[in-house]
């Protein structure tokens, strides 16, 4: 590896002293490694760059040809490119470039917003000086973080690191407060849904359901109106409590009598994507309209001032299969089917009770029936017409 | 003066019953299996082709015989001889 680095050339000797001249060499400070002979009068070596031309008295003296098989070495290819001036300008000039971009940032990215404009924070951003193309250098990032989360209320913590010429910055969103109701306003708790009563906290107001009504999408569940008896006038308030109901969510799935699937045709497709910094450059759209992708490698170089990724691998051809499928699958396949399009209508805050899924056969086939119990919170605020 | 120096070496050597290779004439060889022979403290080369080399040591002309021979690395004191070494000897 020394001697590559150092740059050496391989030759080859003619001539009849051949010992001699090896002798010589080595008199003269020459230390040739790998010497072969090649034949009665010919001898193959190599040699140090810096040595070949301590040989010409040498070469003089004992009357050798000397002809040069290779070189080898980063000299030789620098000599090369001092021929080529444009190259070599282009090389400088992108080593300049790089040099220069690399104390710039590149690209900013940022994760973690959900509700808020991620413009908005682009701004701020910008504003503090973390910007495409601007210095990196002097930038403190803990402050920076602070900074911008301070000043808006929606964000609980923001975090900015560097890695190279990218900036990640990570954003974590405040829980939305409640909003502090105005107690003044007269208002009822309404049924947003139908369903049954389960559970009931009265807070202010008098309530109009109690456990085991059923309430349909409109009613009054927590009245404004207030009564403590008959002789007593009534009085309006803020109403507000929570009113928990249960509810079902029911779906009904065919079950299916064949399975579809995907069976290779043996033809395929190179594939192939290029990205810079996570930000897909290229990449080769598939030409089946059905197909696996199988990826081959994935070349990395994350270290690089500009990481970039090199996928390679290949498209495969597939057709759609119709498989005849067993009375048990169909089954498992519809129940499945049933429950997952149950689940889908089920809201995020409502929490499953029952879960009940059973198949049954009727004219036209196998049914799945999937039934969700959940119970959920009902309650909204209506504010109440002084007239009314 | 030369031999009169070497034999005064020698003598020296002997007398302090030191090891002989300190004697900076005396050839050195060290045969690495049947493939590699490093030679030390050689004088030059006197023959070399692909079934032998012989070399000028201190101690006379040491000829070493094999098939497909190389000198794996020639400096102005040690050589290495590659290849499938068969003997050697001193003539």
């Amino acid at each position: 590896m020394w001697r590559f680095l150092q740059g050496y050339v391989i030759i080859e000797l003619t001539g009849l002293s051949l010992e001699r001249f090896l002798n010589a060499m080595l008199r003269a400070g020459i230390t040739p490694w790998q010497v072969e002979r090649r034949g009665t009068s010919c001898i193959r070596l190599r040699l140090r760059a810096r040595d070949f031309r301590k040989l010409r008295p040498i070469r003089r003296k004992y009357r050798c040809r000397v002809h040069i098989l290779s070189r080898h070495g980063p000299v030789f290819a620098l000599v090369g490119l001092w021929r080529r001036k444009v190259l070599l300008a282009g090389c400088v000039l992108a080593l300049a470039a790089i040099t220069a971009l690399s104390t710039r940032i590149l690209f900013v990215r940022i994760t973690g917003c959900e509700t808020m404009d991620e413009q908005v924070l682009r701004e701020m951003l910008a504003e503090e000086g973390i910007v495409p193309f601007a210095a990196w250098r002097g930038l403190n990032n803990l402050g920076i973080a602070t900074s911008v989360a301070a000043r808006r209320p929606e964000l609980a913590w923001v975090g900015i690191t560097r890695e190279g010429v990218i900036y990640t910055v990570e954003v974590r969103e405040a829980i939305p407060r409640m909003e502090i109701p105005d107690l003044s306003v007269p208002c009822d708790v309404i049924a947003a849904k139908d369903g049954m009563v389960t559970r009931l906290t009265v807070l202010r107001g008098q309530a109009r359901v109690q456990v085991g009504d059923w309430v349909r999408a409109g009613d009054v569940l927590i009245s404004s109106r207030v009564e403590y008896n008959a002789e007593s006038p009534p009085y309006y308030t803020h109403a507000m409590g929570e009113v928990w109901v249960a509810r079902l969510y029911e779906a009904r799935v065919k079950a299916p009598v064949f399975a579809q699937e995907y069976r290779r045709t043996g033809a395929l497709k190179r594939y192939g994507k290029l990205a810079l910094a996570g930000r897909v450059l290229w990449e080769r759209q598939p030409p089946y309209p059905w197909f696996e992708l199988a990826v081959r490698d994935v070349c990395r170089w994350e270290k690089l001032f500009v990481p970039i990724a090199l996928t390679r691998g290949a498209y495969l051809e597939c057709v759609p299969v119709n498989r005849p499928i067993g009375r048990a699958q169909q089954e498992e396949e519809a129940r499945a089917r049933a429950e997952l399009q149950a689940m889908w209508q089920i809201p995020k805050d409502a929490a499953i009770l029952l879960k009940n899924c059973y198949v049954r056969e009727e004219e036209d086939g196998l049914w799945a029936v999937c039934i969700i119990t959940t119970e959920e919170e009902i309650g909204y605020a209506k504010v109440l017409r002084v007239e009314s | 003066m030369d031999k009169k120096k070497k034999r005064l070496t020698r003598g020296v050597i002997r007398l302090l019953d030191l090891p002989e290779e300190l004697h900076p004439n005396t050839p050195r060889l060290t045969v690495y299996g049947r493939n590699d022979m490093l030679v030390e403290n050689h004088m030059g080369i006197l023959r070399y082709a692909a079934n032998e080399a012989q070399l000028v040591t201190g101690a006379g002309t040491l000829r070493v015989t094999g098939e497909g021979l190389t000198l794996r690395l020639l400096g102005q004191e040690q050589v290495v001889i590659s290849g499938a070494l068969s003997s050697w000897e001193y003539e």
